[in-house]
């Protein structure tokens, strides 16, 4: 199945291909930009327009994505979004497939790769195209095994709509694939309800005598058409999609359209939602999007790539269904992620308020205003402040001068519980720091697009592709915000003096640099922005920035040799 | 949906007189209600409660057949399966959708077509053979694991007890 539609993904990307500048045109339409804008741009733009037919196989091995859910519910929500949108689509491929071109051909399909598969060859999947997938597996099942659709689709079920692996079980062994998916076999025997009879015999659930509707699955087990209008409706009613015969002794699976025929329309959609979000659950080839009131389902047809991205452009790991994580491994993120929540607040407040007892590092609060601490423990007499003995206050008192020998001593002696909390914390500050950079200057595109309108009043001659740069800038600084903040996790878990730290932290400082000099010239004023040579700056430090973040990738992904 | 469980329990109700099965006796609790009765089960033949006689409330909903009926012991009784209250916890008893996780099967969870009769076969075969797996007694359900011996002496004393209230 997955090859299958790989392939077929593949094709449809090839039949695009040549229209894809002409969609980008459209598009281009569609944000009142200029055509001249993307032509006439910079170097780097070109390079980036050239890539812009090379890239985006999300559109065409998706092509439903480009023209429902997401665009449509955009659209009636802010056309500002609708443009932030589609130049994301624009430029965050372009740096991935620059790489792929020179250099990440590795055999290797670890971190960086499927990094950059992110956006080549992850298909964005949405209800409508995640129900014609279902629908196209159904059909074919259904014809190649001769049966009714809605028999497909339970056989389908049984086997996480894995359609290669359910046709070449149903070839070895047809009877245990029909028992495991609750449906009577030979297939060939239709599982439509036995033609309802009239009869004048009791219900064996109502006991009520007839003439009653009788009905059947094809293990025979009849019930008047009001009970199972009954036991159906209130198996909906608690949103179960396996429904099976009444009898207990009785493993048969009622079919949807046997759900359809004996309940009243609005069960039967209700039944049917349940099993459209059934398949996402049960298929392997796809995954809900992790992110609060998404609620988008996202294909991933390319199983060696664990990052993806949703139709609503969130990013996230297949795998422990956090943000897209690299350099960071799964297992690191919810370690660290554990240890946030657990021990941050607690580690804040007791470097905050706490000390090392001097003598045997007990974790010391101060209860009272008195400097003069007794530790608990050892019963050892010191200074608050100075940590000296509580005996040199009395006798000599000293604690106001500096003694540089002291300081140094006192620091030797730290305890190692409290040089691990500092080496967390280390971590965490720049980690959450990252965090919150990035948060503000996801806003920069937003204030430039503001600040763009109020200009355009003044002056008409604007154009709205002058500040179309910022947001692509933008874009690719929160990418390097992300990395830089899941590097200090994947840094704290690397251990210390160590050669590949070194070379990791060389390569993160590398990116660093160049991501807060980008920083700072984003968050300079729109009008100095508009100026020609700020522009080429900007696009060329976003360059940079970029190059650091996949140097960095691609320098943990080699297993950070030198 | 209340007019057709009186019906069916009317019907299941003169079956179980008319016919009775053995191992129990079913009445209603009070004859103005059919959604409640009374049911004395016969502890069965070669168990430790054989002899015992033990009394139990039913009580159905309203939405019966859909629903299944809960089942109270009135008279003591010590089994595995069996709340200290005296509400029976077997599968077949488990209202439909409380069991998410699929730890029962299909087949042993309540199913419109089951009947008094089918019920209170089940309760006796759960006297039978009690399931320590799910246990709703703990502390009965470790003593019939780990010591037969006080286990065999809690259930003997219902048993006498129940005679005694015959």
């Amino acid at each position: 199945m997955q090859r299958l539609t790989r392939s077929s993904a593949r094709q449809r990307e090839e039949e695009t291909r040549p229209s894809l500048p002409s969609t980008n045109q459209n598009s281009s339409k569609r944000r009142k930009q200029s055509t001249e804008n993307t032509v006439t741009a910079t170097g780097n733009d070109q390079v980036s327009s050239d890539k812009v037919a090379k890239r985006t196989p999300e559109e065409p091995s998706n092509p439903t994505t480009a023209g429902t859910k997401p665009s449509a519910s955009n659209s009636s929500q802010q056309p500002e979004q609708v443009q932030n949108q589609e130049s994301d689509v624009e430029i965050s491929e372009i740096p991935e497939s620059d790489v792929s071109y020179f250099g990440y051909c590795s055999d290797d399909g670890g971190e960086v790769q499927s990094n950059s598969k992110v956006a080549t060859e992850t298909s964005c999947m949405d209800e409508q195209a995640r129900r014609r997938q279902q629908q196209e597996d159904t059909e074919e099942v259904a014809e190649l095994l001769g049966v009714e659709n809605s028999v497909a689709t339970l056989l389908l079920r049984s086997v996480a709509w894995n359609k290669e692996d359910l046709l070449s079980r149903y070839m070895e062994d047809a009877e245990k694939v029909c028992a495991a998916a609750g449906v009577a076999n030979p297939a060939a025997v239709s599982l439509a309800m036995l033609s309802a009879q009239v009869s004048d015999r009791e219900c064996s659930i109502c006991r009520l005598d007839g003439p009653l509707a009788f009905s059947a699955l094809s293990c025979g087990h009849s019930y008047c058409d009001c009970c199972w209008k009954r036991f159906l409706s209130l198996k909906v009613e608690e949103g179960e999609t396996r429904i099976v015969c009444p009898e207990p002794s009785c493993s048969l699976q009622v079919p949807e359209n046997i759900v359809r025929q004996l309940c009243d329309r609005e069960t039967f959609e209700k039944y049917s939602a349940y099993v459209e979000n059934a398949f996402v659950d049960e298929s392997k080839t796809c995954v809900w999007c992790p992110y609060p009131n998404c609620g988008l389902s996202v294909g991933t047809t390319d199983s060696s790539s664990k990052f993806i991205i949703c139709a609503q452009r969130h990013s996230f790991c297949v795998e422990c269904r956090s943000e897209a994580h690299a350099p960071a491994q799964c297992d690191q993120v919810i370690e660290w992620l554990k240890k946030c929540d657990d021990d941050s607040e607690t580690f804040n407040w007791l470097s905050a308020n706490t000390q090392d007892c001097p003598k045997c590092q007990s974790t010391i609060e101060k209860n009272g205003g008195c400097n003069h601490m007794t530790c608990r423990k050892c019963k050892h007499e010191f200074c608050w402040v100075c940590l000296g003995l509580w005996q040199s206050h009395t006798d000599y008192y000293s604690c106001n001068r500096f003694d540089p020998d002291k300081v140094k001593a006192s620091e030797d002696g730290k305890a190692k519980s409290r040089a691990a909390l500092d080496r967390y914390l280390h971590y965490y500050h720049r980690y959450m720091n990252h965090e919150r950079s990035r948060k503000l200057e996801e806003q920069i595109r937003d204030k430039a697009v503001l600040k763009m309108e109020e200009l355009q009043k003044k002056e008409p001659q604007r154009l709205w592709g002058d500040v179309q740069f910022v947001g692509e800038a933008t874009e690719k600084l929160c990418k390097c915000r992300v990395v830089l903040k899941w590097t200090y996790v994947f840094a704290h878990a690397l251990e210390d003096s160590s050669s590949q730290k070194n070379l990791f932290c060389f390569l993160q400082e590398d990116l660093e640099r160049n991501t807060e000099r980008l920083s700072e010239l984003l968050e300079s004023e729109v009008e100095n922005l508009l100026k020609a040579e700020v522009k080429s700056e900007v696009l060329a430090l976003a360059a940079v920035a970029t190059q650091s973040r996949l140097k960095l990738l691609q320098g943990v992904e080699e297993g950070l040799v030198a | 949906m209340s007019e057709q469980a009186v019906l069916l329990l009317r019907k299941q109700l003169k079956e179980v007189t008319r016919c009775p099965v053995e191992g129990f006796s079913a009445g209603l609790a009070d004859d103005s209600n059919v959604f409640e009765w009374n049911v004395s089960i016969m502890g069965p033949p070669d168990t430790q409660y054989e002899g015992g006689f033990f009394n139990a409330l039913m009580t159905f909903p309203q939405d019966y057949p859909n629903n299944p009926p809960t089942v109270r012991f009135t008279s003591d009784i010590w089994h595995p399966n069996v709340y200290p209250d005296g509400r029976v916890c077997i599968s077949i008893l488990h209202a439909p959708g409380n069991d998410p996780n699929g730890y029962e099967k299909a087949c042993e969870r309540w199913s419109p077509i089951h009947t008094v009769e089918t019920i209170m076969l089940s309760i006796i075969s759960m006297l039978s053979s009690p399931n320590d797996e799910s246990p709703a007694n703990i502390d009965a359900a470790k003593e019939w694991r780990e010591d037969k011996e006080e286990y065999r002496r809690k259930v003997a004393r219902c048993v006498r007890k129940s005679q005694e209230n015959l």
